[in-house]
């Protein structure tokens, strides 16, 4: 059976970290950081292994490689959005809204959890 | 160059060697700049313990990817689940209750633009929409189900995918598995398509 669910949480957040813009990997793992307020770090291994499958399926591609004036001179590479990760970006976000929706709907967000 | 940087070169010896042609670097460069973060002891171990944690957990992802390339480890669905997943989000924008043909041909259409040269996505929109009982409006809150039409035409990409040698089903076999559902729109627009540029 086909899932209609296609997207990890690290496909998504990193999709999420790019959609306004470039930003190379430390960028990336920052932006995650920040914006789950910490829950969510996404470690060398864990990150580049997902950039290399997004970049692989046409979600991202390199915009390019050259240093980074708020850190250092080292050189770093960049990854922006495609049009595909722009488009399965949305699509998961209309998922995810559904299933708020569904989870509002059955007042799970209000009720006191039964003991 | 510190302690912690040269240990970290070390274990990424640990992940196949293409992968490591192309990241250890990078990876190194992030580590390095993680390693900036840290001011006190307490932070150096928490690194640690998250890089080790990390590093446990991706270096056998990585092998198990090379012996199953087509799984991946279920991280990102193949091409034809792409499709699917386009497909639900356009049934759901028509607040339908299930995944027609003509919702999956525009999700063939999302995943690969360019799989029918000349085939503008707006066009296909355009018509699919002026043949939809009902126009765009809020989603069902329910999980959409695939038509009739639609398992047939999957189940037809399958065995396409199968007789031409390969393991994974990709979106030129979905748009096959659609021109043999002849009385649908979705086949129609693909018919018409191909007779207009023949």
């Amino acid at each position: 059976m086909y899932s209609p669910n296609p997207l990890t949480p690290a496909v998504f957040h990193i999709l999420l970290a790019i959609a306004d813009g470039e930003r190379h990997g430390y960028g990336i793992m920052q932006e995650v950081s920040v914006r789950t307020g910490g829950k969510v770090v996404l470690g060398p291994g864990t990150l580049y292994g997902t950039i290399n499958r997004m970049l692989e399926a046409g979600l991202i591609e390199e915009s390019g490689e050259r240093s980074d004036p708020e850190l250092n001179d080292e050189r770093r590479r960049y990854y922006r959005i495609t049009g595909k990760g722009w488009r399965a970006a949305v699509a998961e976000a209309e998922r995810l809204q559904g299933l708020l929706r569904l989870a509002r709907a059955k007042h799970l967000l209000q009720r006191p959890r039964p003991v | 160059m510190s302690f912690s940087e040269k240990m970290y070169r070390f274990l990424l010896r640990a992940y196949p060697r293409d992968y490591r042609i192309r990241y250890a670097e990078p990876m190194e460069q992030l580590f390095r700049d993680r390693l900036h973060e840290v001011h006190a002891l307490a932070d150096l171990v928490a690194l640690w313990g998250r890089t080790l944690a990390d590093w446990a957990v991706s270096v056998p992802a990585r092998y198990l990817e090379r012996v199953t390339p087509h799984t991946r480890s279920g991280s990102l669905a193949d091409p034809a689940r792409r499709c699917i997943f386009f497909a639900r989000s356009e049934a759901s924008s028509f607040s339908r209750r299930e995944i027609t043909v003509e919702h999956l041909l525009l999700g063939v259409l999302r995943e690969e633009p360019s799989l029918v040269p000349g085939m503008k996505l707006e066009a296909v929109v355009r018509t699919i929409e002026a043949n939809e009982p009902v126009g765009r409006r809020v989603p069902p809150m329910e999980d959409l189900r695939l038509s009739e039409e639609t398992i047939r035409v999957v189940a037809a990409a399958r065995e396409i995918a199968r007789a031409a040698g390969r393991r994974q089903v990709a979106p030129v076999d979905l748009a096959t598995g659609i021109l043999r559902e002849a009385d649908t729109l979705a086949a129609r627009i693909l018919r018409e398509h191909i007779s207009d540029r023949a």
